[in-house]
């Protein structure tokens, strides 16, 4: 079963990657107003219990995937 | 001779600098793979080395936060060993808990490669930089932007945890911050690379005086 964890920075946390991003796409002349960079991992879990592999996901994002102090994420169970 | 526990990890590339800076200086390194458990009453301190454990893959020091010699660390930090972190040492640290705060990509965007003027700000009975009026160092990272939320940074400065802070802040970091002590003020950490600063040859000799503090 595929799960996507999708993390961002904290709002209140300067995103650097995302505002260089932005001002190199600002000045091919797109047109946008904000940028954020963030990371998106896909996990393989052998077990159908989606609310067992919901919790083992969000163990392993909590323990190691995320940065509490500096990083949001969220969790979404994938198309197989 | 003091035994100093070197911690080593793939990707790094200044474990051998800061095992040989401690051999210079009549310490007695000793090399710690990350798989191997150790013993901490075997060692008067130990370095968690620079370069990049793991590849910087997934958060600079993450990986290496989670090897198996890590308990005996958090072991070693509780018997109040002296532990200095330093460069990927100081987000290694961060990620395994035994350091407040957390390491971001510099404000600029950039890896920047410079000599910094380091000013001590609190200090321990081991820690002591304060008779200095400031330190030379270098300094060479892409992610030492130091961040921690308002109520932890307001914690470190009540509970005289920042150790150095930047005279020109190179990287964006809060409130200039270079360096922290743990709450115990055994275990501390620094962007800057003190093993790069032993001889004035090198540019200056002020990592010595840091150096020998354990």
């Amino acid at each position: 079963m595929q799960w996507g964890i999708r993390i961002m920075p904290k709002p209140e946390v300067l995103d650097s990657s995302g505002r260089t991003v932005l001002q190199a796409l600002k000045r091919e002349g797109f047109p946008l107003t904000d940028c954020h960079i963030g990371k998106y991992i896909i996990l393989n879990l052998p077990t159908t219990d989606s609310q067992r592999a919901y919790t083992q996901i969000k163990n392993m994002a909590e323990k190691v995937l995320h940065n509490p102090l500096t990083e949001n994420f969220t969790i979404e169970k994938l198309e197989s | 001779m003091k035994k100093i526990g070197v911690l080593r990890f793939p990707g790094a590339n200044c474990d051998r600098d800061i095992f040989h800076a401690l051999q210079t200086l009549s310490y007695q390194p000793e090399w710690l793979w990350h798989k191997d458990r150790f013993d901490p009453s075997h060692f008067e301190g130990f370095v968690v080395p620079g370069g990049f454990s793991f590849g910087d893959y997934l958060r600079p020091g993450v990986i290496a936060s989670q090897s198996p010699l890590i308990p005996d660390l958090i072991s070693a930090s509780q018997k109040q060993k002296p532990i200095l972190g330093i460069c990927n040492g100081f987000q290694i640290l961060c990620e395994a808990g035994l350091l407040p705060g957390a390491l971001l990509p510099n404000q600029s965007g950039r890896f920047i490669d410079k000599w910094t003027v380091l000013k001590p700000v609190a200090s321990s009975s081991v820690w002591n930089l304060k008779h200095l009026k400031n330190l030379c160092l270098p300094i060479a990272h892409g992610e030492g932007r130091f961040f921690a939320p308002p109520d932890m940074l307001k914690a470190l400065w009540d509970r005289q945890q920042v150790w150095l802070t930047y005279h020109q802040n190179p990287n964006g970091s809060l409130d200039d911050i270079a360096g922290v002590l743990n709450q115990t003020k055994n275990v501390v950490a620094l962007m800057p690379h003190p093993e790069r600063a032993l001889f004035s040859w090198m540019g200056s000799s002020d990592g010595r005086k840091l150096l020998k503090c354990f």
